[in-house]
């Protein structure tokens, strides 16, 4: 999957790209009140392009309504820049299948299939944007009243789009959504909103086929695992939640858990957990969203090939088998690969952050792989990171956000010759 | 240094030419594109590797020059045979002896410049011959 190098230079390049031109629109006086340092504007665009959303200043007080424009584009541009690219990597993976190697690596995707993907864009496009709108028009029901009309519909437009798109900025202050802890209609419709974002493009496709044909049999075995895998992960989380932590009530436990699914918004503060708690959530952070989906972490694909593995391994199956298909060992081998280097990512992440700020390991654990699957949850206050902390965030994001794979493999010079040698077969000691 | 061997082809016979030079303590190198064979093998010898000798990148990319002898073991397939043994003589190496299967078989490899040419039914034949000469001679 990794053969062709130059896509995927795109999303190295262009998160990069995105990153610097944000911080600098942020930088400019009409965007910011007061003093905005170099440092707090590159964190606050890398931030929102990486859907992370953690702050390390106030969105609400610190940026004018021209910056919070500029944030709200960059995410959007983010989220959907993210899914066109894994969608067209998909559609070009997939017709490798058929079409020999070769003819593959000549087609630079944007010449022979070229209709295919402008209709798949088109459609990522529209889909984002109507299930924001339909969002942003739900909670506009309940902010215009709150806030008065021009903030209100501001408010309620950002707020869709960041959580559709897994972002988790906010613009209600510092205290994030407590504010609205116990309003059932607003939690509601945020549960919605980030749990469809958090399910992945291909997911809600397929998802509307059934809708609009009631064909269930044209589901893809995907889509199927990830819904399952995702509910799982939601109920198991929030039992879990809510027996370490007593005093959540039910809403703030399924809040919680769906946040911790790689959004960032929160109505109640992580620091006051419990740290069983504050662990379950490092795990869902972790685990992530569906694939292709702006929701990082390993994503839950992943998590399930490593879990049916283990299962098949330990009944002594050599098959790993979901919905009845066999996976292939190819896709074994790269969740394997996903997992390792994700680890290693999340471990020098850590040791880095151990090194620069003052904070016990379980915290500094807790905001690395937040900071890694691109969640914002934190049990810190981050505006208190030192410079060097800043920058390795910074890193964790984007590297974090274009996947750890991809930004590795620009280093590592791929065998792009079969070498037509097989070796034999060895079992060695484990 | 211990004479380094090219064995080509897992036949009987190449298993059994493999075998006996690696028991003696020679390097063997072994090629075949059956796996299964490759496998076996790979439990004497110095190194198995299993490639298709039609595929001349994936052959070549062998270090062929550094062997002294190679031994091209698959008579029943003329046309890989060929290909063999012309890579093998192309990439140098020390010595080459190979099975043939057919009078044909062996012209070709006599043009191309085979030092030895092995066909087992012809010296097998002769053989029986020669033995069955001696036994009358000796009711005589």
């Amino acid at each position: 999957m990794l053969r062709n190098k130059k896509i995927y230079t795109m999303p190295i390049i262009g998160f990069l790209l995105m990153i610097i031109v944000t911080a600098l629109l942020l930088k400019l006086p009409i965007c910011h009140k007061g003093q905005l340092n170099w440092i707090d504007a590159f964190f606050e665009a890398a931030s929102v392009v990486s859907a992370t959303g953690s702050n390390v200043v106030e969105v609400a007080e610190k940026f004018t309504w021209v910056g919070q424009l500029v944030m709200m584009v960059a995410m959007e541009v983010g989220a959907v820049g993210f899914m066109m690219f894994f969608s067209v990597l998909f559609m070009t993976t997939k017709k490798k299948l058929k079409l020999s190697d070769t003819l593959f690596l000549s087609n630079e995707m944007n010449t022979s299939n070229y209709p295919a993907i402008k209709r798949k864009a088109k459609k990522i496009i529209q889909y984002t944007l109507m299930i924001e709108f339909f969002g942003a028009w739900l909670l506009a029901l309940r902010f215009v009243p709150m806030y008065g009309i021009k903030e209100g519909i501001w408010s309620s437009l950002f707020h869709a789009v960041s959580a559709f798109c897994n972002v988790g900025c906010d613009v209600f202050g510092s205290q994030s959504m407590v504010l609205f802890k116990n309003d059932i209609y607003v939690n509601g419709i945020f549960i919605i909103l980030m749990f469809s974002g958090s399910l992945g493009f291909f997911v809600l496709e397929d998802l509307t086929r059934w809708f609009c044909t009631g064909k269930r049999n044209r589901i893809h075995v995907e889509t199927k695992l990830i819904l399952k895998v995702s509910v799982l992960l939601v109920i198991v989380g929030s039992i879990l939640l809510k027996v370490f932590d007593k005093q959540l009530t039910l809403i703030e436990t399924i809040f919680t858990t769906i946040t911790a699914r790689n959004t960032g918004f929160y109505t109640v503060e992580m620091a006051g957990l419990h740290e069983v708690s504050q662990l379950i959530i490092t795990l869902l952070m972790f685990i992530g969203g569906g694939p292709g989906s702006n929701a990082g972490g390993i994503r839950v694909v992943v998590f399930s090939i490593l879990i049916l593995t283990t299962l098949a391994n330990v009944k002594g199956n050599d098959d790993v088998v979901v919905f009845y298909r066999n996976i292939n060992d190819k896709m074994i081998k790269r969740a394997v690969t996903i997992l390792h280097i994700d680890l290693l990512l999340v471990f020098f992440g850590l040791m880095g952050l151990c090194l620069t700020e003052n904070q016990s390991v379980m915290d500094t654990l807790f905001y690395v792989v937040s900071t890694f699957s691109n969640t914002g949850l934190t049990t810190i206050d981050i505006e208190q990171l030192t410079v060097a902390g800043k920058w390795i965030s910074i890193f964790i994001m984007y590297i974090g956000r274009i996947a750890p794979i991809t930004f590795i493999s620009l280093f590592v010079p791929m065998d792009r010759k079969k070498s037509g040698i097989k070796y034999p077969n060895m079992d060695v000691m484990l | 240094m211990k004479k380094q061997c090219i064995v080509v082809g897992l036949g009987w016979f190449g298993m059994k030419v493999a075998m006996e030079l690696a028991e003696k303590d020679f390097e063997v190198l072994v090629v075949d594109k059956d796996m299964a064979l490759v496998e076996k093998a790979s439990k004497f010898v110095t190194k198995a590797v299993c490639l298709d000798v039609s595929n001349s990148d994936a052959f070549e990319s062998l270090p062929l020059s550094d062997f002294d002898v190679g031994i091209v073991a698959m008579a029943e397939n003329i046309a890989m045979s060929v290909v063999s043994c012309l890579t093998l003589k192309e990439n140098n190496v020390g010595k080459i002896i190979a099975k043939v299967g057919d009078k044909n078989h062996r012209k070709v490899l006599e043009k191309i410049g085979v030092d030895e040419i092995i066909f087992p039914e012809e010296y097998l034949g002769k053989m029986v011959a020669n033995k069955m000469i001696e036994e009358a001679k000796n009711m005589e």
